[in-house]
């Protein structure tokens, strides 16, 4: 008995992870207005927040994950984005708010490649534009005195030449 | 736009997207707030945003007059094909870092030549200055504009040529220059001069130099735009340090160095 007992229980244990592999295939998000989206395990793999509590905790069948800070519009915005493999068309026809959000998600779970695309497109974005500009895209209340301001700007008085029409 | 709704990205978002702009603008987006400011102006940040190069740009800085000098766009065209006119008239003036007063004053300073300084290198966006009235070596970040002039090293013999290098050395992040006055008559064994930013300080060691003729000091250069500011002096770095450079500097190849 004994060898091929041990060799039975090998493959039965075996199986049953596979199997076990099988069923956690999906992972359901649960995002910030009640929707729960139901995504691939492998699109999870991105998200190294949810990777990492995976990791942590054991897997079982129904793995729900609670996404607070992000809504359902924005999670299907990063879906597709995944799908389509960043590509910068599908990042162009983002609207501003859009892109801002999708940055500060990207960062919340830790997805890189999203992250750098999305900042990326950011910093293209604001690159020529005037500083007026940039504090209303961002919602930055301006708390310099007026004499600082016109102190910082006559330091590199040249970096304000050439600069977009807002 | 409606901004209600968004809450304000952290400061780590932020982060990241200024870290993908090129200097001109962060330098204009110091205005935006003091957060910014500070994010902006923080040494650290100057290092990631160097490494990062995710929009390198590079400039041509040439000598105008005594106080200032142009600096060019590299990648803009030289001449600007509607209007005709050179680009040289968009040059952005910069004013250089002051030599240090003359020691012997005298009547015609303004006009002596040998106030404007040369510019004998340049490296991870910083220039190294030379005037030669006072033999002051200025290391400048004209980007930001922030620079420092190096002690004096005393010289044996006194000679207006020199074969000079100056590089960074990333094992230690360090600048350093090293200057090699030609001694008349020419001899193969010359002493090379040696400054450690870091240790701040200069090394003698005498090398072997395989030429004759120091060649021309430029008075234009290319740098790469950076908010590098200069690293920390650390002055009481051990003997050892020293005589590593110095082990260093003698194993080096000259034409590796001045290339």
């Amino acid at each position: 008995m004994g060898e091929r007992g041990e060799e039975w229980e090998a493959v039965m244990l075996r199986k049953a992870e596979e199997e076990e592999s099988k069923a956690v295939k999906k992972v359901k998000l649960v995002t910030s207005d009640g929707v729960t989206m139901e995504v691939e395990i492998s699109t999870v793999k991105e998200m190294e927040t949810i990777q990492a509590f995976m990791n942590a905790t054991d897997t079982d069948n129904s793995i729900i994950f609670p996404l607070p800070k992000v809504s359902s519009h924005i999670l299907s915005r990063i879906m597709e984005l995944m799908s389509g493999e960043y590509d910068q068309e599908l990042v162009k026809r983002l609207s501003h708010e859009e892109l801002k959000e999708i940055c500060m998600v990207a960062n919340y779970l830790n997805m890189k490649t999203l992250l750098h695309l999305t900042a990326s497109a950011i910093a293209n974005l604001i690159q020529n534009k005037s500083v007026e500009f940039v504090r209303h895209f961002f919602n930055i209340i301006n708390d310099f005195t007026p004499e600082e301001e016109v102190q910082l700007r006559k330091t590199h008085e040249w970096a304000f030449e050439g600069v977009d029409e807002d | 736009m409606n901004n209600q709704t968004l809450p304000l990205l952290p400061v780590e978002v932020i982060r990241e997207i200024l870290l993908r702009l090129p200097v001109k603008s962060l330098l204009r987006f110091k205005c935006v707030s003091k957060s910014w400011l500070s994010l902006i102006s923080d040494p650290q940040f100057g290092i990631s945003h160097y490494d990062l190069a995710a929009t390198p740009t590079h400039r041509i800085l040439m000598r105008s007059n005594d106080f200032y000098a142009q600096s060019i766009d590299a990648n803009a065209p030289f001449i600007d094909r509607e209007e005709g006119t050179l680009c040289l008239l968009r040059a952005v003036h910069l004013l250089l870092p002051p030599p240090s007063p003359p020691r012997i004053p005298d009547f015609f300073h303004f006009d002596d030549f040998r106030n404007q300084p040369l510019i004998l290198g340049s490296c991870r966006g910083f220039i190294l200055l030379y005037y030669e009235r006072g033999d002051d070596l200025i290391l400048w970040n004209p980007s930001i504009g922030v620079h420092k002039q190096l002690p004096h090293f005393q010289y044996d013999n006194i000679t207006r040529e020199f074969l000079y290098g100056f590089g960074h050395d990333p094992s230690k992040d360090d600048y350093l220059i090293t200057i090699i006055p030609f001694s008349c008559p020419f001899s193969a064994e010359n002493e090379a001069h040696v400054f450690s930013l870091k240790t701040a300080t200069w090394n003698s060691v005498l090398v072997n130099v395989p030429y004759s003729d120091p060649g021309n000091c430029l008075t234009c250069a290319t740098y790469r735009e950076s908010l590098l500011s200069l690293p920390t002096v650390i002055r009481n770095t051990s003997e050892d340090e020293h005589q590593q450079l110095i082990r260093k500097i003698r194993a080096a190849k000259l034409t590796r160095i001045y290339s």
